[in-house]
């Protein structure tokens, strides 16, 4: 659909700066509209990348939790399902609300399972902490939202 | 309450206060931008007093319906008192009502520090040629915190008295608490941070010293010439490690393109050599290690508490969405890099 979401975005940023924001004349109104452009620039970046965001995420930590459950021993047996259960799970739809949903669910058992092997010793466990590791830091990259460079 | 209601019922209480005043009124009262725990205001206070009409000028700090953080109006106000007049230069603190009744919610009054401004986290070079002057004002400063006796400060009247050796579990719990409470989604590097900091604690301070609790460039008024002329925001002040207000002074997030320059100031080394001489103690490395990563883990906490009130529509200050997002994906970065990963 055009115009997309970030376009019309990023042009209401340019109304905001250019026609609206010489008309406010208080320094709290002028930092207010500052800060609501701002806002309105990282929805533009997400509304792209949001839900290839969630979506890898989900995929991984399924991976993830499907390899910890063959691997792994010694773990209560509701935990096992727990993982197994998730990484037989998929996601309904689309909808960055769907994927969100399931991200939170899988991110919740995430933490479970990386406080689980924190100290072991164990290849596997090793391998799928730093597995984990990976996947935490290139999650945070994919969320940082950068600021728009000011000329 | 609007600004004109806000104006007139100022007027009100501080007549009510000022017994030996007449004709007090209040002009130009103005809101600064940013920090959502507080709504602060510029005003001109005017009274006449034996005949002889006088002004000056003031700051209003309120407390908004929601807070950012859960602090103690008290503990500001009780700082402020602690430091006037020495060599830490603060505002003069003037009255502080706990009850909302004179103007909608909790206030203090403080003095105007003439000169001087707070500068920007995203400004490369906040300081220009003043950079070496500035940096090394900012940490003997925050030395000369460190250096005062807490034990007659009025604001050690009010603040709990750890022992040393729990310094870092009182802050850890608390702020793990804040965590547990605030936040809507799961947050799984934050958390690998708390489980690793809880694994190994660090060594106590050798004493316990006033901690500022938000010592950043953000908090600090810098005049033109690059002289310090106040600082700011005391409301998490309290007693414990002072590594704790280095490590934050110092957190990457403040200092978004050069983090070897805390605050776009002064090296590290350089900083922590002007802390010791002014404070006259010296920083542990392992302590300061184990605060630095505490103090991102502090920041995190913060954006989260702030995701939570803006999504509950308590307080929806724009700044709240922008620490939650920005700030907050920012933090988790650090963190990760502070763990090595």
């Amino acid at each position: 659909m055009t115009p997309a979401a970030d376009h019309i975005l990023l042009n209401a940023i340019g109304t905001l700066t250019t026609s609206v924001a010489p008309e406010v004349t208080t320094p709290f109104g002028q930092g207010q509209l500052g800060l609501i452009a701002a806002l309105m620039y990282f929805a533009s970046l997400e509304y792209e990348s949001a839900a290839d965001t969630a979506a890898r995420e989900n995929r991984e930590m399924r991976s993830l939790f499907a390899d910890a459950a063959r691997t792994q021993t010694g773990m209560a047996e509701e935990f096992q399902q727990a993982l197994l259960d998730a990484a037989n799970s998929t996601d309904a739809d689309l909808c960055i609300s769907t994927l969100n949903r399931a991200n939170t669910g899988l991110k919740a058992l995430l933490i479970r399972l990386h406080e689980h092997l924190e100290g072991r010793t164990e290849d596997e466990a090793r391998t799928l902490e730093n597995r984990i590791w990976r996947f935490l830091r290139a999650s945070a990259d994919a969320r940082a939202l950068s600021l728009p460079e000011l000329g | 309450m609007s600004a004109p209601d806000l104006e007139t019922a100022l007027a009100a209480y501080l007549r009510s206060r000022m017994e030996q005043a007449t004709d007090v009124r209040v002009t130009g009262l103005s809101r600064f931008h940013g920090g959502a725990s507080r709504e602060t205001y510029r005003f001109v206070l005017h009274w006449t007093e034996a005949g002889e009409p006088r002004s000056r000028a003031l700051i209003l700090r309120r407390d908004p319906q929601a807070s950012l953080i859960d602090t103690d109006r008290r503990m500001e106000f009780a700082a402020y008192r602690t430091f006037h007049g020495t060599d830490v230069p603060v505002p003069e603190a003037l009255w502080l009502e706990m009850d909302g009744a004179a103007l909608g919610s909790p206030f203090f009054i403080m003095s105007e520090v003439a000169g001087g401004a707070a500068a920007s986290p995203f400004n490369d070079a906040p300081y220009g040629p003043h950079r070496e002057k500035v940096g090394e004002a900012f940490w003997r400063i925050l030395g000369r915190i460190h250096a005062r006796d807490p034990g007659p400060a009025p604001l050690a009247e009010i603040a709990d008295r750890p022992d040393p050796a729990h310094c870092w579990g009182r802050e850890l719990n608390h702020w793990e608490a804040e965590l547990d409470r605030d936040e809507l989604e799961p947050q799984p590097i934050v958390r690998a941070a708390i489980r690793r900091l809880r694994r190994n604690p660090p060594p106590p301070p050798p004493r316990l010293c006033i901690v500022h609790g938000d010592f950043r460039t953000g908090n600090v008024l810098v005049d033109d010439e690059g002289a310090v002329t106040a600082v700011l925001d005391w409301e998490m002040a309290h007693l414990g490690d002072p590594h704790e207000d280095l490590a934050w002074a110092m957190d990457p997030l403040w200092a978004h393109k050069d983090p070897a320059r805390p605050g776009g100031m002064i090296e590290i080394e350089r900083a922590l050599k002007h802390w010791e001489a002014a404070s006259g103690l010296t920083v542990n490395t392992e302590a300061f290690a184990w605060w630095r990563l505490f103090a991102s883990v502090k920041g995190m906490v913060i954006w989260i508490s702030s995701a939570k009130e803006f999504a509950s529509g308590a307080n929806t200050d724009p700044i709240l969405a922008f620490s939650a997002r920005y700030c907050g994906g920012r933090q988790n970065q650090i963190l990760l890099d502070m763990m090595g990963y």
